[in-house]
Formats: structure tokens, C-alpha cells, sequence
């Protein structure tokens, strides 16, 4: 018996290397951004940015393969200790194809749902917040399994026994509450801001509900006629855990107001909770324009104050691309109308109250071989802030890509997007592939 | 003569639409008239500025501790104004005299009583401290002094001699501080004082001087000589023009859009609230340049194209096609002088920001309205003419090129030579030599230099440890003694300190100190005047003290130097305190050298941007880095005559490099876009012809900006002298580099611009090794499709020859390996390798790309489902491992950036098509049937499509795309047919041109699988990302 497991054992790896391919590739950017507006205590308006990543596909046979997408990145003069260095195995996975299943495991990543940059469906990775506007999706480690139900589409089921938790911004990140803003509406008392720079740490990291510990889901998808249809259920940890913050505060005057005056140091305790999420997306093709729908009900698996309720999202998104001689115009405007409980905890980390009431519209143009160009605008309804983002990108070649991008955040004090309304950024960057 | 009826109508039709050109030239016209009042309107509102505080950088450290300095010891910020009184030659006696120092007082309240003036200080005013009887009393010096020990206690005192009064007692002096005034209310203190003082004292020589003097003399006369500048360029490029050009209207063009767009820059500043400083006097000539550069380049091209179609040519087509075909290189003229402009926005100047942006602006503005007021003059007024010679090519030029072997290394080798020369630049500039010579103020500030105790502040602070460190005797004396040895030096007009003020209050000629008690009592006794001097000179707490010198006018190294060796001096004697330096001698030398080295060396950054901008331009990195190498010459030949010629380097003459830079690239830009344009459908470079044709535009423009610019030679000011010749100096360089270095390095160096690899013939050889092609799309859809469900009408002839081919193409399914290859008209090559795989199931066909490379695209996948009716197609991200449904994929756009456009393919306007066979002629007749397909006009963009069918086989071998006005404008061949499988042919190689754009893709089949049972799952949505 021994001997027959040997030989199998031997001839599968033997024979396998014969028909084996291995195709790697990779890309290294160096970026420069500056954030003309500063801020007060030690934080960046500038960084240097250098990212490695690698992907490739060892393909065993048919069967077979072995997919590593591998990420790096170095911001040698970023304040933010933690932000200096950073490793993402995005996906490093085995798969086996049987038809009709296919099984992988190893590190990986997921997208889930149909809509652009706000995508409530989204939720199986952790993410990156160094910088929220552009967060990024961490690899985990999971067990994925795929099976081919013919025109019923596709049935997709993961299980994820070690959840990893999403990095926040570092204590000296830009995308932490600098300028603060209290209005003096009170008059029993009077917050007094601290006249330095407000100093953050995070505290012990707080968890309900095992967040990380086995996390599990499924997705069906199907085609069916002009509908691209998919359902979805995910119970895990939230990507964006609730932020409580720790303030000390002193006395400084009993009559005829309090007035307390805020400690400049300030205490972040991150609090980390499990949760469902089920949902659906609809992508219908109607006279030349695409209209995506995502819709998601998420419910936190625990009770307490310091975590959001439940809430019902929902993203309706048209797109539409037109011709322009060589060039291509792709247009895009997206609504959201989400629905909350009330009084729940939120946390200013967190876009999704943002999202609640908002519109974004945009484009992208492009020539057939160098130029693009981007431009997103995000605009809150009720306050009228908003997040403009536009990029410019020329190929110098099929190697060689020059990026240059500007951000702007506008708004009241008193909104959330103008607490970061000092954030505007230009960022040139330089990417070469190979 | 009778005409036809049908060319009545066309004539009739002509003369239509002539009118209706005409009406919307003059419309055209109207509206740039009404939009260049409303601009006029606004000029007004410009406000003008000059301060020496314009030029100071930001937060620069010199700046920070004189201002340091300055806040310290209470110093005025300002500067002021200087009036010298010396008695006439017939007067006798001296200053000295009771009535004489009395009409001196009341001139000098008179003149602080003016507005804007801050403080007046004479002799009869100033302040002091005068032994009397037992005490010390602080007060007026010469009322606190009995007059006749007025020659013994002034003459010798420091403080007073000869910084008020000159040591012969005949030249006293008037100093008047002003706050920060406009231009306009300096010259009206200056007027005012000189006439009072004039009226006061009759028996003087009244004279004033200093740098609020210079400055507001200088605006003046600046101001003054620009309005004779501009009109004597006005009269000089007229000349230059006429001598070009027959007629008038090629003067008329010019000089209205000049006009307007000069206008349109001073309403641009004065919405924006730019000011007008001394920069801005360079704007409109530059606007000048951009504009004449532009018209006479538009008016020599349309008597080209006039030339060449004919008498029958008509204006207003032969104005619209000259703009059209100068509108990149006119467009990238302009550009990259905006961007060498733009550039100054890194420095660290605020006003050099503003000219910057100013310039960059103004020269778009007149890009725009030249471009926009061009062609309606053109069209209205009579055709420019060109004289004979004008218009006749550049035979010379090819005499450069014959020279090639000697004059590339030649030029390269002088351009080397002059960088290195001209690393050696003279930083020797002094203060006062911006002035004419003899000039009032000039020679009164020169006086003033020489003989009333210097002109240029230098304030050095000693720092003590120890508090009241001041009071101590023994670092008194070492003061004072520094003090001596400081007004030893003949570059030191005078120089005071706290010893001149102990020892004003003693005697003349006693002890500085006698002891600690006895210095702080004095202190204490100044402290009671109303205006304490020693605030000036002692901190509060006793730690640090002032040393206040007044520098002669030296070169600017020497003032370096100077302040140096004082500071080492300073330090020597109280090496245990810290030294601190200030006013104008640390300031002003420093900070103009490194606005100039701003401004020279900054050059390189203007460089690199106008570099990236042609990258973007001709879509090539060579084409970018040879349109920079004849842009060389100009500062290399600016830095080398800089230092041969010893000129003092100021930023007034170091803004030549960044107009240089603008100036020359405007040639460069004209004669590449005419050699690329030239270029496109050939395979060798015509470097010749291009020369040939548009050398005397470029030589004819760069001669009218030469003139417009040698009026400068006439200025009274010796700067705009040197300007005007360093100007022209680096015009004929660029010259050189545009029509002589360029050419001839193109002809030694084919090379450089040549494309890559020629435009082969159609039926090229096919090296791949791999089997048939066009697996693709292309076919299976062209010939697939369309025989089974047409809309349109088919012949049967036509739909037997269809059925036919589409058998040897057809299988159920095939796995390729593609490799792509995009060829851009300059010769500029792009790959892609695709992996395809494609199966047909009756009347859907399913397509799965993926690419393989460039690296940037790898992974990329798309899924596209044809129906009969509809098409489905999704595109796989691996960004972000989305799967995105998309529509139609753009219809004109080309797929992967290739030729090939999605409606090329597209199965709706193919099976919407009228197909016939047409019976060819001639020899072709034997070998081809060519199909015809008269696509529905909604469905797509072609006219129709030639199918080529290789008679016998069926097989396809070339189809061709015909546009509006049956232009053939694309060509799609397939070449090298081979047998994979019994009855199926595949060509191996498909190359598609866009004989619009003279691009072409190559796409060849590397390996091809057919048959190999592929299932559906390898076709679903999920699949892509696999």
C-alpha cells in the first residue's frame, strides 16, 4: 500500500513539472505626494513612497496552479512609525480545478459586488486605512470552493478560520482629526480646545462577538440574458472596526458655564465585532448603458453602545461609454439611499455615513494607447462637502506609466468631510512594469 | 460667354457660401472688437509696484535675521530718501552758523510734516547728550551746545560726522525714512522735498538721492523709455514686415492682434490683481514675439498653399487650411514658452512666481487670440504678399547640410567651450549703476557713497551671555577699538556703536567708560529723551548691542567678502558671544545673485518640462530629446559671452535665459511638426524637404523679433543695453541651433528621427513559425455572420462565395496565442500577446481573450458572447479582481489600443449590409472576387467594404473600408494562409492600416489548437479570472 502511494506520489511529481509554466511579473511606483495645507502637530505634508509588487502564476497542468500576487511599500519619512513598511500577500493560493468544482486555498482576496468605489457587498477582506480614500484590500487565508451549476450560474462558498483585522491610520496619519471643530451652541457648558496639536494613540484593541474566528460565506451568480445577477452572504469581522475615543478633560470653570478643557492627548481604543451581511447585485444592460445595482443589510452580532446598528445600503450606478474619435469618454454617476438605526455609535473612520446621502459622478476618458484621464466627484446632499479626485495618467510606453493626481476635500468644519478638508493632496507618481 | 445652367448654380453656391464665410469672419471680428473694449475697460484698474522688498525670498535665512535684527534694535524697515546741501562755490563759511542750522530745522519739520514720510533727521535736529556744568543733559545736540563749540563737538563726533555733516562743515545732509509707498507718492515726496529745500536754501546746491530716489527715478524713466521702446519695435518690425511682405494688410494683421492681445494680458492681470512691477515690462514683448511669430508663420504657409493650388485658389480656404496645418506647431510654440515660464513658479521669490504665472498666461492669451482672430483678418483683408524672395525655400539651408562633418562637432565643441566658460559668471554687480550716468540721483547717491559716510547698511549684533553685559569698561574699550579699526577700512563709509554714544555724553576725547556704575547711569539718562538713540544700539535686558555701518557701493563679491571679514573681526574680539549680521550689505548682493541663479539655472527645469511636453507631443522620446539639443546653444552661448564679457550678473539680465528658452523652441517646434507632418506614409526621414520649406518662415519671424529687440541697443540705461544685446546675442544663437546645428545634425545622424523599422509592403514575409491566423473576431464575425441573417440585400452569386469561404474557416473551437504589434506613424512600436480561445455553438460564438503582456495588462481578460441579435461582453480587472460588464466597446475606438475597431466587427452593421459581387477588371478579373457591403448608415461609419475573396479558394485576402466621399481609409490584410485541419485554412498573418492616422497593427497567430473540445464552462463570467 505504502509502495503504491510512494509511486503515485512520485509520478505526480515528476510528471507534473513536465507541463509546467511559471509566469511572474511585477511593477515598482515611486510616488511623491504633497498636502499643500498644513496641519498642526507632526504629521506629513509630504511622502515619498516606493511600492514593489509582484504577481504570477505557477500553472502546474491544467489542473494545477499555484497564483502569488505579493505587495510591498516603503514610506521612509512617513511620522507614523507603522506606516513606514508594509508586506501584503495579497493572494498566494493553490487551486485545484475538478471539474466542474474548483477548490483554492491559501492567502486571498475577494470582490464582492457590483457597484464602484462604494460598495456595501464588499466586505470579505480587511483593509488598509493609511489612507481611506484609496484603501486597500489585506490578503486572508481561506478556503474557497466553486462549483458550476450550468445556466443556474455559479455557487461560490468560503470559509476563513483566522480573520485578519484591518490596519488603521497611524497615530501621526493626516486621515486622524487634526482640526477639530465644537460648536458653542451649549450654554449650561464649553468645550475648550486644546491649543497645541491634538496627540493620538491607540489603545488595547477591544473584540465582540469573536470577530476573527471563523468566518464564512457564499455567493451565487448567474447570467442570465441581459441580467448579470449575484446573491450574497458573509458573517465575519467588519472591515471598519468602532472607533471610541478616550478624552481627558479638566475643569476650568464652574460658573455660570462648565467649561472643560480638553487634554491634547487623546486615547483611540479600537472596537472590533463580528457581523452579517446578505445582499444582492443586479447588472442589466439597457440601450448602450450599464445600470448596476448593490443592495446589503448588514446586522452587528453584538449588543453594546460603542457599535453601529443595523443598516440597509443600497447603490444605484449608471455607466455609459461614448466613442470620441480615438478617444473614449466613460461617464458614470452613482446614488446611494441607505437607512440606519438610530442613535447607533459611528465612527468618523468609517465612509459609509458619508455615503448615506450622497451622489457621485465622474468620468473617464481615454485614447487608445497613452492618455487617460480621470475625475470623480462625491458630493454629501445634505451638507454640500465634497471629494473631488482627478487623475492623469500617460503611458510612456508599454512599460512606463506617468500618474499625476489631485485630491480635494471640501466642506463645512462641522462635516465629516471637511474634518479632513485640509487633506487636499497633488501626488505625482512613476510606475514601471515588468 | 453663356453658362451652363449647372454651373450657374454652382457658382451661385460658391458665392453663398463665400458670403457666408465672410459674415461669420466679420462676426468674428465684431466679438473679439466688443471683447477687446470690455479688456480696455479694465486696464486701468492694473495697479503698478516696485519695492525693493518685491525680490526677497520667503523665509529665507538672511532675511529672517536682518528682520531679526532690525525688530531688535527698533530699526525702520524702509528706506530713505537722501538730500544733500552743499554750500555753493561763492558762499562762505560753513553749516555751522546759527541761521543757516536754523532754516535747516524748520526745512527739516516742514518735511516730516509731509504725507508718507515717517521721519526727517538733520544736523539741526538730531539728538544727543552734552555735558553741562556738572550733568549730563539729553536733547538737540546743537541746542544743548553753546554755538561756538558747535565745529569742536560736531566734526568730531562719529555719530554725527560724516553722516549729517561732511568734515569741511559745507555739505550737510537731510535723511527722510518713508513708510512703504507706491511709486506715485515717491516721486511726490522727491519733487516736493527737492522744491522746498531748493526755495529754503538759495545758497546751496540741493540734490537728492537714495534708494527710494533710485527707485522711484527708475520707474519713471523705465516707464518712459518702454512707451519709446514699444513704439520705436512698433516702427522697426513695420520696417522688417514691409520689407518681407508687398502689401499692407501683412502689417494691418499683426499689429490689431498684437493690439488685442496686449490688451487682453492687462485685463487678465487686472482681474487677477496682478500688479505691474518692473518684470512685467518683458510681458509685452513677449505677447509681441508670440503673436508676430504666429501671423507671419499663418501668412507665409497660405501663400504656400495659395501658391500650389493655383489662381483658382480661394482665400478663405487657403486661410483655414494654413491654421489647420499650423495649429499643433503654433499651439506647441506657444506651449513650451508658457511652460518655460511656468517654470518660475518653484522659485522662492514671490514676484518671480507672479511673472511666471504672468507670462505663461499672456502668451496662452495670445495663442488664443491669434488663433481665434488669424484667419477671420486673413479672410477679409487683401492676401498678405509675400515678396519673391520672402517666399522662395531655403536653398541655404542645404549648404548647412552638406557642411554637416564639420559643423556638428564644430558647434557641439563651441557650445562646450562656452558652458565651461561661462561657469565662471561675474557676480560683481554694485547698486547704483542701473542708473544713467550723470543722472541727478545717481550723482547724488554716488556722493553721498563717497563722501557723507557710505550708503548701504550693515548692521552686526554682538550677543553677550551675561546680562548688562554692556556695561562692563573693558568690553567697552575693546568696542571701541573695533569701531576705529572698522572705519579704517576704505570700504566702510562710517561706522557708529555704543562707545560713540558713551563718549558723546563725556567730553570730546575723554575715556569711553570709566566704570560699570558710571555706564549704566548714562544709559539710564539717554533712556529719559524722548527719542532714546541707544534703543538703537542696546537691548533692554544689556545683553546685545549694535554695531551700525554705513558700506560704500562695492561689487557685490566684495560686499560678500566685506561682510564676512567684519563678522571674523567682530568674532575674534568677543570670541566667547555670538555674532549676528544684518541690513541691506547682507541682503540685497546675496539675494539678487541668487534670484539670478534662479533664474539662469532654473533653466534646466524649464528644460525638462518642455521635454516632457514634446514626449507627450510626438510620442517619442527621441523626438522629444533632438527638439531639445539645438535649444542648447542659446545659454550656453548666453553663459559664455556672460563671463568673457565680465557683465555683472542681475536679475535683470539673468531673465534673459528664461526668454531665450521660450524664443528658441518656437522654431524647433515649426520645423519638426512640418518634418513629422512630412514624414507620415514615408519611410525615410525628409529632412531636406522640411528644411527646405520652412526655414524662411522661421528666419523671416526670428529677424522681425531680432529688430523688434535691437531697439534696445538705444536705451539710456545701461542694463537694458546689456539686455538688449545678450537678447539678440541668444536669438541669432537659437538661430544657428534651429537652421543650422539641427539640420545638419538630422542629415549626419539619420537615425535619430528615422523610424525604427519601414512600412513594409502589404504581403510582408511572415517569420512566426506558427500556423494560420485571424483566428480572431475579424473573420469568424465578417464571414459568419453575415450570409445567415442579412437585413440588407444579398446576391446569391455573393452569398454562394460567403458560404464558401466560412466553411475553410470554420471549427468548433480553437485555442490561439496571439501576438499584436501597434505601429505608430513614427515608426514607435507597441506588443501584445493574447491567449485566445473561441468556440461556435450555432448561432453564438463565444470569445475568451487574455493578455499575456505588456506587463501592465497582464491578466487582463474579456469575455465576449455574439449572438445572432445581441452581444454580451465583460471585462476582467486584476487590479481588483472585478468582473465589469461593458457595452459595445466604444465602436470607433480600436481594441487594445490597436487598428482594429470594435465596428469593424461589428455583426449588426455587417448583417445590415447590402452585399453584391462586383466583377473585377484587368488582371485582377482572374484572381479575385471582390464583394461589396454597403453598410446601413446608422449602423456604422464606412460607406462601404471591399472583401477580396482569392478566386477558386474563397479564401480572404484583403478587405478595405471606405468612409465619407469614398475615401478609403482602412485596410485589413491576411497574408500566408496555411491547413490546420482537413478544410480549414487560416492566414497567419492579419495587418490592419488606418490610412487615416498612417498606423498600423500586425497581428500574428504563434500557435493555434483546433477542435480540442473546449466546454462552456471556459466561457463563463467566473472563468475570466482564471
Amino acid at each position: 500500500m505504502m509502495c503504491k502511494v510512494r509511486r503515485t506520489f512520485l509520478v505526480i511529481l515528476f510528471s507534473l513539472p513536465a507541463q509546467a509554466s511559471l509566469n511572474v511579473g511585477g511593477a515598482v511606483t515611486v510616488s511623491e505626494a504633497v498636502y499643500p495645507e498644513s496641519l498642526p502637530g507632526e504629521v506629513n505634508n509630504q511622502l515619498s513612497t516606493i511600492a514593489l509588487e509582484t504577481d504570477g502564476t505557477w500553472r502546474l497542468n491544467s489542473r494545477n496552479k499555484f497564483k502569488f500576487s505579493l505587495q510591498g511599500r516603503g514610506q521612509p519619512d512617513n511620522r507614523s512609525r507603522e506606516e513606514r513598511l508594509w508586506f501584503n500577500p495579497r493572494e498566494a493560493y493553490y487551486e485545484l480545478k475538478a471539474q466542474p468544482m474548483t477548490v483554492q486555498l491559501g492567502m486571498n482576496t475577494f470582490s464582492w459586488g457590483a457597484t464602484d468605489g462604494y460598495n456595501p457587498l464588499d466586505v470579505v477582506n480587511p483593509k488598509l486605512f493609511d489612507d481611506p480614500l484609496r484603501s486597500e484590500k489585506i490578503g486572508v487565508p481561506a478556503l474557497t470552493v466553486k462549483t458550476s451549476l450550468g445556466v443556474a450560474g455559479t455557487l461560490e462558498a468560503l470559509y476563513i478560520p483566522a480573520q485578519t483585522a484591518s490596519r488603521l491610520p497611524g497615530i501621526h496619519s493626516r486621515w486622524l482629526p487634526r482640526d477639530i471643530y465644537l460648536p458653542d451652541t451649549d450654554q449650561s457648558y464649553r468645550i475648550i480646545l486644546p491649543t497645541e496639536a491634538l496627540r493620538y494613540r491607540y489603545t488595547h484593541r477591544v473584540e465582540w462577538a469573536h470577530p476573527f474566528a471563523h468566518n464564512y460565506g457564499a455567493r451565487w451568480q448567474a447570467q442570465l440574458g441581459r441580467f448579470d445577477l449575484s446573491l450574497a452572504a458573509f458573517e465575519g469581522a467588519a472591515q471598519t472596526p468602532a472607533i471610541v475615543p478616550s478624552i481627558e478633560t479638566n475643569v476650568v470653570q464652574i460658573d455660570p458655564r462648565i467649561e472643560l478643557a480638553v487634554n491634547p492627548d487623546i486615547g483611540l481604543e479600537p472596537n472590533f465585532y463580528r457581523q452579517r451581511v446578505t445582499g444582492g447585485t443586479v447588472v442589466v444592460n439597457v440601450a448602450d448603458f450599464i445600470i448596476r445595482l448593490t443592495s446589503a443589510y448588514t446586522q452587528p452580532l453584538a449588543d453594546s453602545w460603542q457599535l453601529p446598528g443595523w443598516a440597509h445600503e443600497t447603490v444605484f450606478g449608471l455607466e455609459r461609454g461614448v466613442p470620441l474619435g480615438s478617444w473614449t469618454l466613460t461617464g458614470l454617476f452613482q446614488g446611494s439611499y441607505n437607512r440606519r438605526e438610530q442613535g447607533a455609535s459611528d465612527s468618523s473612520l468609517s465612509l459609509t455615513t458619508l455615503l448615506d446621502h450622497a451622489v457621485m459622478g465622474g468620468f473617464r476618458l481615454a485614447d487608445e494607447s497613452a492618455w487617460q484621464f480621470y475625475f470623480l466627484t462625491l458630493v454629501d446632499t445634505r451638507t454640500q462637502a465634497h471629494v473631488t479626485s482627478a487623475e492623469a495618467t500617460y503611458a510612456l510606453n508599454d512599460f512606463w506609466k506617468l500618474t499625476l493626481q489631485g485630491d480635494q476635500l471640501q466642506g463645512r468644519r462641522d462635516t465629516l468631510i471637511g474634518t479632513y478638508r485640509k487633506n487636499d493632496r497633488a501626488q505625482l507618481s512613476l510606475r514601471r512594469a515588468w | 460667354m453663356k453658362t451652363t445652367p449647372a454651373l450657374s448654380v454652382e457658382t451661385r453656391v460658391d458665392s453663398s457660401v463665400k458670403k457666408s464665410v465672410k459674415i461669420i469672419a466679420v462676426s468674428v471680428l465684431i466679438l473679439l472688437g466688443a471683447f477687446s473694449i470690455a479688456a480696455l475697460r479694465m486696464v486701468p484698474a492694473i495697479r503698478t509696484q516696485y519695492s525693493v522688498k518685491q525680490f526677497l525670498p520667503e523665509n529665507h535665512k538672511t532675511i529672517e535675521s536682518d528682520t531679526k535684527v532690525k525688530q531688535q534694535f527698533g530699526l525702520s524697515e524702509t528706506s530713505s530718501f537722501i538730500a544733500t546741501l552743499s554750500l555753493k562755490k561763492g558762499e562762505k563759511g560753513s553749516w555751522l552758523q546759527t541761521s543757516r542750522i536754523r532754516r535747516l530745522a524748520g526745512a527739516t519739520e516742514r518735511i516730516r510734516e509731509m504725507r508718507g514720510v515717517s521721519r526727517a533727521l538733520s544736523l539741526a535736529t538730531v539728538e544727543g547728550a552734552s555735558t553741562v556744568g556738572n550733568g549730563i543733559t539729553i536733547g538737540r545736540l546743537l541746542e544743548l551746545t553753546p554755538p561756538h563749540l558747535w565745529p569742536r563737538r560736531v566734526l568730531g563726533d562719529p555719530l554725527v560726522s560724516p553722516t549729517l555733516i561732511s568734515r569741511d562743515g559745507r555739505t550737510v545732509l537731510l535723511l527722510i525714512e518713508v513708510g512703504d509707498l507706491s511709486n506715485t507718492r515717491l516721486e511726490r515726496i522727491h519733487f516736493d522735498t527737492r522744491a522746498l529745500l531748493k526755495a529754503t536754501f538759495s545758497d546751496s546746491v540741493i540734490s537728492v538721492g537714495g534708494v527710494p530716489a533710485i527707485q522711484s527715478d527708475l520707474s519713471r524713466l523705465l516707464s518712459e523709455e518702454l512707451k519709446l521702446f514699444l513704439l520705436m519695435s512698433f516702427l522697426a518690425c513695420a520696417v522688417t514686415l514691409f520689407s518681407f511682405f508687398r502689401n499692407i494688410s501683412s502689417l494691418i494683421v499683426p499689429f490689431v492682434l498684437t493690439f488685442v492681445a496686449d490688451v487682453a494680458m492687462a485685463a487678465m492681470m487686472a482681474l487677477a490683481h496682478v500688479p505691474f512691477t518692473v518684470l512685467s515690462a518683458a510681458v509685452p514683448i513677449l505677447v509681441s514675439i508670440t503673436v508676430v511669430g504666429m501671423t507671419v508663420h499663418t501668412m507665409l504657409r497660405m501663400s504656400e498653399i495659395a501658391h500650389s493650388i493655383g489662381p483658382s485658389a480661394r482665400r478663405d480656404i487657403c486661410a483655414l487650411r494654413a491654421l489647420r496645418e499650423l495649429f499643433l506647431p503654433n499651439l506647441l510654440a506657444s506651449l513650451t514658452t508658457c511652460i518655460g515660464f511656468l517654470t518660475l513658479l518653484t522659485a522662492s521669490v514671490p514676484v518671480i512666481r507672479q511673472f511666471g504665472a504672468t507670462v505663461g498666461g499672456a502668451i496662452m492669451i495670445s495663442w488664443l487670440v491669434t488663433t481665434i482672430g488669424l484667419v477671420p483678418l486673413l479672410i477679409l483683408l487683401p492676401t498678405p504678399m509675400p515678396r519673391r524672395w520672402t517666399r522662395s525655400p531655403a536653398r541655404w539651408v542645404l549648404m548647412f547640410m552638406q557642411q554637416r562633418r564639420w559643423l556638428v562637432p564644430s558647434i557641439a565643441a563651441a557650445s562646450l567651450i562656452l558652458v565651461v566658460t561661462g561657469l565662471n559668471l561675474r557676480w560683481t554687480a554694485r547698486l547704483l549703476d542701473d542708473l544713467p550716468r550723470g543722472q541727478e540721483t545717481r550723482r547724488s547717491s554716488e556722493h553721498i557713497d563717497r563722501f557723507l559716510g557710505g550708503l548701504i547698511p550693515f548692521d552686526v549684533v554682538v550677543h553677550a551671555r551675561q546680562p548688562d553685559a554692556w556695561n562692563d569698561p573693558e568690553r567697552l574699550e575693546i568696542l571701541d577699538r573695533l569701531l576705529r579699526n572698522l572705519r579704517g577700512d576704505r570700504a566702510i563709509g562710517s561706522a557708529q556703536g555704543l562707545p560713540d554714544y558713551l563718549r558723546a555724553s563725556r567730553l570730546a576725547g575723554s575715556r569711553v567708560s570709566a566704570s560699570r556704575a558710571a555706564n549704566a547711569e548714562i544709559y539710564m539718562l539717554y533712556s529719559l529723551s524722548p527719542e532714546n538713540p541707544l534703543v538703537h544700539f542696546l537691548t533692554s535686558d544689556g545683553r546685545s548691542t549694535r554695531l551700525g555701518l554705513l558700506l560704500r557701493d562695492i561689487p557685490g563679491d566684495r560686499m560678500r567678502e566685506l561682510t564676512e571679514r567684519v563678522r571674523r573681526q567682530v568674532g575674534r574680539a568677543f570670541p566667547e558671544d555670538r555674532i549676528e549680521l544684518g541690513g541691506m550689505a547682507t541682503t540685497v548682493h546675496i539675494l539678487n545673485n541668487e534670484l539670478s541663479r534662479d533664474l539662469i539655472f532654473g533653466l534646466w527645469q524649464a528644460l525638462a518640462a518642455i521635454t516632457i511636453l514634446m514626449i507627450f507631443v510626438f510620442r517619442s522620446l527621441r523626438w522629444a530629446l533632438v527638439a531639445c539639443v539645438p535649444n542648447l546653444i542659446p545659454p550656453a552661448v548666453l553663459m559664455g559671452a556672460m563671463a568673457i564679457s565680465a557683465t555683472p550678473i542681475k536679475p535683470g539680465i539673468a531673465l534673459v535665459f528664461s526668454i531665450a528658452l521660450g524664443l528658441a523652441f518656437t522654431n524647433t517646434a515649426y520645423l519638426l511638426v512640418r518634418l513629422r507632418d512630412l514624414t507620415k506614409g514615408r519611410g525615410s526621414l525628409p529632412v531636406a524637404k522640411a528644411f527646405y520649406l520652412e526655414s524662411n518662415p522661421c528666419l523671416i519671424s526670428t529677424l522681425i523679433v531680432f529688430v523688434g529687440f535691437a531697439v534696445f541697443l538705444f536705451s539710456r540705461f545701461s542694463i537694458n543695453q546689456t539686455f538688449g544685446v545678450f537678447m539678440l546675442l541668444s536669438i541669432l544663437a537659437g538661430c544657428v541651433g534651429d537652421l543650422v546645428l539641427l539640420p545638419a545634425l538630422l542629415r549626419l545622424f539619420p537615425g535619430l528621427l528615422q523610424p525604427r523599422k519601414p512600412v513594409g509592403p502589404l504581403r510582408s514575409p511572415v517569420s512566426s513559425a506558427g500556423g494560420a491566423v485571424a483566428t480572431g473576431l475579424a473573420l469568424i464575425t465578417l464571414l459568419q455572420a453575415t450570409p445567415v441573417s442579412a437585413k440588407g440585400t444579398i446576391d446569391a452569386e455573393a452569398k454562394k462565395l460567403l458560404l464558401e469561404s466560412g466553411r475553410q474557416m470554420d471549427c468548433r473551437d480553437e485555442i490561439a496565442r496571439l501576438k499584436m504589434s501597434i505601429i505608430e506613424a513614427n515608426g514607435s512600436r507597441k506588443e501584445r500577446l493574447i491567449d485566445m480561445k473561441r468556440k461556435g455553438d450555432g448561432g453564438l460564438q463565444r470569445l475568451r481573450a487574455s493578455l499575456q503582456s505588456p506587463p501592465d495588462l497582464r491578466g487582463m481578460s474579456f469575455l465576449s458572447h455574439v449572438a445572432k441579435e445581441s452581444e454580451k461582453q465583460w471585462i476582467y480587472l486584476p487590479s481588483s479582481k472585478q468582473t465589469r460588464r461593458i457595452v459595445g466597446g466604444g465602436g470607433e475606438s480600436g481594441i487594445l489600443g490597436s487598428d482594429l475597431t470594435y465596428q469593424d466587427l461589428n455583426p449588426a452593421a455587417i448583417r445590415s449590409a447590402n452585399l453584391v459581387l462586383l466583377h473585377s477588371k484587368g488582371a485582377n478579373r482572374a484572381q479575385f472576387d471582390v464583394l461589396e457591403a454597403r453598410p446601413d448608415k446608422s449602423e456604422s461609419r464606412y460607406r462601404r467594404v471591399l472583401i477580396w475573396l482569392q478566386k477558386g479558394t474563397g479564401r480572404p485576402l484583403k478587405v478595405e473600408y471606405f468612409g465619407e466621399g469614398d475615401k478609403r481609409v482602412k485596410e485589413i490584410a491576411f497574408n500566408d494562409y496555411k491547413q490546420f485541419a482537413p478544410n480549414l485554412w487560416r492566414a497567419q498573418q492579419m495587418i490592419v492600416r488606418n490610412l487615416q492616422t498612417n498606423r498600423r497593427t500586425e497581428i500574428s497567430l504563434l500557435s493555434l489548437k483546433v477542435n480540442s473540445g473546449l466546454t462552456d464552462d471556459e466561457f463563463t463570467v467566473e472563468a475570466l479570472g482564471e
